[in-house]
């Protein structure tokens, strides 16, 4: 199964109820093996998520941990959530947010600078393009782009109004546009 | 190749390098939540034992200043009483003076005198005069009690006696009382013990 797809099941299952989320072969809610059951569906996909912001893989694998070690402290409330996997993610994001600050506030010289070394297939100019953006314009981009969410569940990830997510977008895209050298022809919808 | 599907494509390729041990991070993280469970455990503990020698240490002084901040009774007739004279007594008053007949005080007087300092006290039923909250304090052989405080003695200090008991009888003999309607109530005749 591709990513995409892999990504497509999960959000059906974050928009399905309660009883509806569980039901695939999943045991009743709020059991341990209910969390091992979402820790293997959603772990690798927000992890994804956390390194194309962050841009880096040992640090988007201790984020995404940290993420699912408050999924798993608030297991007994969150698991009876509608789409507790949108609240780990959430969660990912935040902590995502607040490292991408505290390394820009810590040098920026690095601003711009990928790691020496990227392993396997990254697109190098996507990548170097998308770090120049603020921290809030990389995530929009990251979750519109790679997680395909509509704008409603960027806003509703990010904490905020769909207007801001939108504009975040909007400004994002011109600077990507201008960064490599590519025409947006499309535009947010 | 427009800027969306580079940026679908680019982000899709950049991704396919993280590739996670989902059994070794599962575990990870169980690892790491179960410190942190530890750590808050340890953290309440050092707080309640904290809290409680603080307590123990600062609460002696805590209670003084909370003792401070009350307001102290003025040094009259109180609690501190001698349980010598703790009992019931009862009198006969003479309508012989004019005090007494000014005031209705002639008949049978029963005086209950508490422990704790408080004074319950019977009048004959001619007297009409407030006799609730009254109190009383013994010093050694001296007793000072504010009876009729609230109207007849309004604006006297209470009254200072020397007190003598021997077997039933309570006897009164006036040190200093400007009351002239409390010196004949205790003063006009013997008490007499009634329990």
């Amino acid at each position: 199964m591709s990513s995409l797809a892999v990504r497509g099941a999960f959000r059906d299952h974050e928009r399905g109820p309660v009883s509806g989320v569980w039901s695939v072969g999943a045991p009743g809610v709020g059991s341990a093996a209910e969390y091992e059951w979402l820790f293997r569906e959603e772990f690798p996909a927000v992890m994804r998520t956390v390194y194309l912001i962050c841009h880096d893989r040992h640090r988007a694998q201790d984020i995404t941990q940290d993420a699912f070690v408050q999924l798993l402290r608030h297991w007994d409330k969150v698991s009876r959530y509608e789409r507790p996997g949108a609240w780990v993610r959430r969660v990912a994001i935040r902590l995502t947010m607040r490292a991408v600050r505290r390394d820009r506030l810590r040098s920026g010289l690095e601003r711009d600078a990928l790691p020496a070394e990227l392993p396997g297939p990254v697109d190098i100019d996507v990548l170097r393009a998308i770090r120049a953006l603020p921290r809030m314009q990389r995530a929009a981009v990251v979750l519109f782009y790679f997680e395909d969410r509509p704008v409603a569940e960027v806003a509703d990830i990010m904490n905020c109004s769909n207007a801001t997510a939108r504009v975040h977008l909007h400004r994002a895209r011109a600077r990507l546009a201008e960064l490599l050298g590519e025409e947006a022809l499309e535009d947010v919808p | 190749m427009s800027l969306d599907r580079r940026l679908r494509d680019g982000l899709q390729r950049s991704s396919s390098v993280v590739d996670p041990d989902v059994p070794e991070s599962l575990s990870i993280v169980r690892r790491k939540a179960r410190r942190l469970v530890v750590r808050q455990r340890v953290g309440q503990v050092t707080f309640a034992a904290l809290a409680v020698a603080a307590l123990f240490l600062a609460g002696p002084r805590i209670l003084d200043v909370v003792r401070s901040l009350r307001p102290v009774r003025p040094a009259s007739p109180g609690p501190a009483v001698s349980t010598a004279i703790a009992g019931t007594y009862t009198t006969e008053v003479p309508a012989g003076s004019s005090v007494v007949r000014d005031n209705h005080l002639a008949g049978r007087w029963t005086m209950h005198l508490a422990p704790n300092g408080v004074v319950t006290v019977t009048a004959p039923p001619s007297f009409t005069g407030v006799l609730t909250g009254v109190s009383y304090q013994v010093a050694g052989s001296q007793l000072r009690i504010d009876l009729f405080l609230q109207d007849i003695c309004g604006g006297a200090p209470p009254g200072a006696y020397q007190w003598r008991r021997a077997g039933d009888s309570l006897t009164f003999t006036v040190v200093n009382d400007s009351c002239a309607a409390r010196v004949a109530v205790l003063t006009s005749g013997t008490w007499t013990s009634s329990g």
